[in-house]
């Protein structure tokens, strides 16, 4: 049997660093948006 | 779904903080920024990994990089399902014009993107030991490098245009014809001589692949199609609340 567990491990962290980056940058939009509707109410309601 | 779309191109209903969950989080300004979908998915990816790992056998040549097959098959499949979405919802948007259908379509393109980014990143990590090098010009491979290339000017289409309706129509005509890119990567193998592996499971006779193998496959499917739909819900959700800014936005530029 070849010796390819780095390459499985390689794979694996890899993937899971592009799912877990995308759901961080959904997270990070999602914030971003929430306080500017905040702040744009806030300044409505002054 | 109950928050409503006020519209890029429309002015929002001034509806008092509290009638909605995102304007009740972002009233408090503290949102609600993981929900359970993909707390379940995050879990079923962990279950699915776990499996390969420690419940399916390597196979007995390839060694423990055939288990790389486990990530990137349901990374390629899900990458047809989420452009298979947008095909669908494009083809609605330009039917109805029905600006739901163009979130939807926005939010799944991304998430197929994504998809795609993990295929051509898991795909040359097996082909090093197993071919010998990192990338070749083989049909199936260029073919998916190019759909790569149609959704990432899909979404940089669709940030470059201001006038919603003109962007949702641009980008519907774009999903639609990268879609129809799917179909001949999936043949491609057929078609044309190349060094990727035949399919052995969507093919038309019975999968190829000891049951123990199969399971696992089929396991780490659900649990990426878990992914796609959280995380594409979870896309949709941040259309839905740029809608929201956009209209508010425009309410407080005509009140000046």
């Amino acid at each position: 049997m070849a010796q390819t567990a780095g390459y499985f491990h390689a794979a694996y962290i890899v993937a899971g660093t592009v799912y877990v980056l995308y759901t961080l940058s959904l997270v990070v939009r999602r914030r971003r948006v929430l306080q500017r509707i905040a702040a744009l109410q806030r300044g409505a309601e002054r | 779904m109950t928050t409503p779309i006020t519209g890029r191109d429309s002015a929002p209903r001034s509806a008092p903080a509290g009638s909605n969950p995102a304007a009740t989080e972002a009233a408090r300004g503290r949102p609600a920024l993981i929900d359970g979908w993909i707390i379940a998915a995050a879990l079923a990816v962990i279950a699915a990994y776990v499996r390969v790992i420690w419940f399916t056998p390597a196979e007995a040549i390839q060694g423990l990089a055939q288990k790389i097959y486990y990530l990137h098959l349901p990374a390629a499949l899900n990458a047809y399902l989420a452009f298979g979405v947008v095909f669908v919802t494009s083809i609605v948007y330009l039917w109805l014009h029905e600006e739901r259908a163009d979130l939807v379509a926005e939010a799944s393109a991304e998430v197929g993107l994504m998809f795609t980014t993990v295929v051509l990143l898991t795909g040359p990590i097996w082909a090093k030991p197993i071919w010998g090098t990192w990338w070749t010009w083989d049909a199936r491979l260029t073919l998916t490098l190019f759909l790569w290339f149609i959704y990432a000017g899909y979404i940089v289409l669709r940030g470059a245009i201001l006038e919603p309706s003109l962007r949702a129509r641009y980008s519907a005509v774009l999903g639609i014809l990268g879609a129809l890119l799917i179909p001949f990567i999936h043949m491609s193998v057929y078609l044309f001589r190349t060094l990727h592996p035949m399919p052995i499971v969507l093919k038309p006779d019975r999968p190829s692949l000891p049951p123990e193998m199969l399971h696992t496959l089929m396991f780490s499917f659900a649990a990426f199609v878990l992914v796609y739909f959280a995380l594409a819900r979870a896309r949709y959700r941040l259309g839905l609340e740029r809608a929201r800014l956009a209209g508010l936005e425009a309410l407080l530029e005509g009140g000046r």
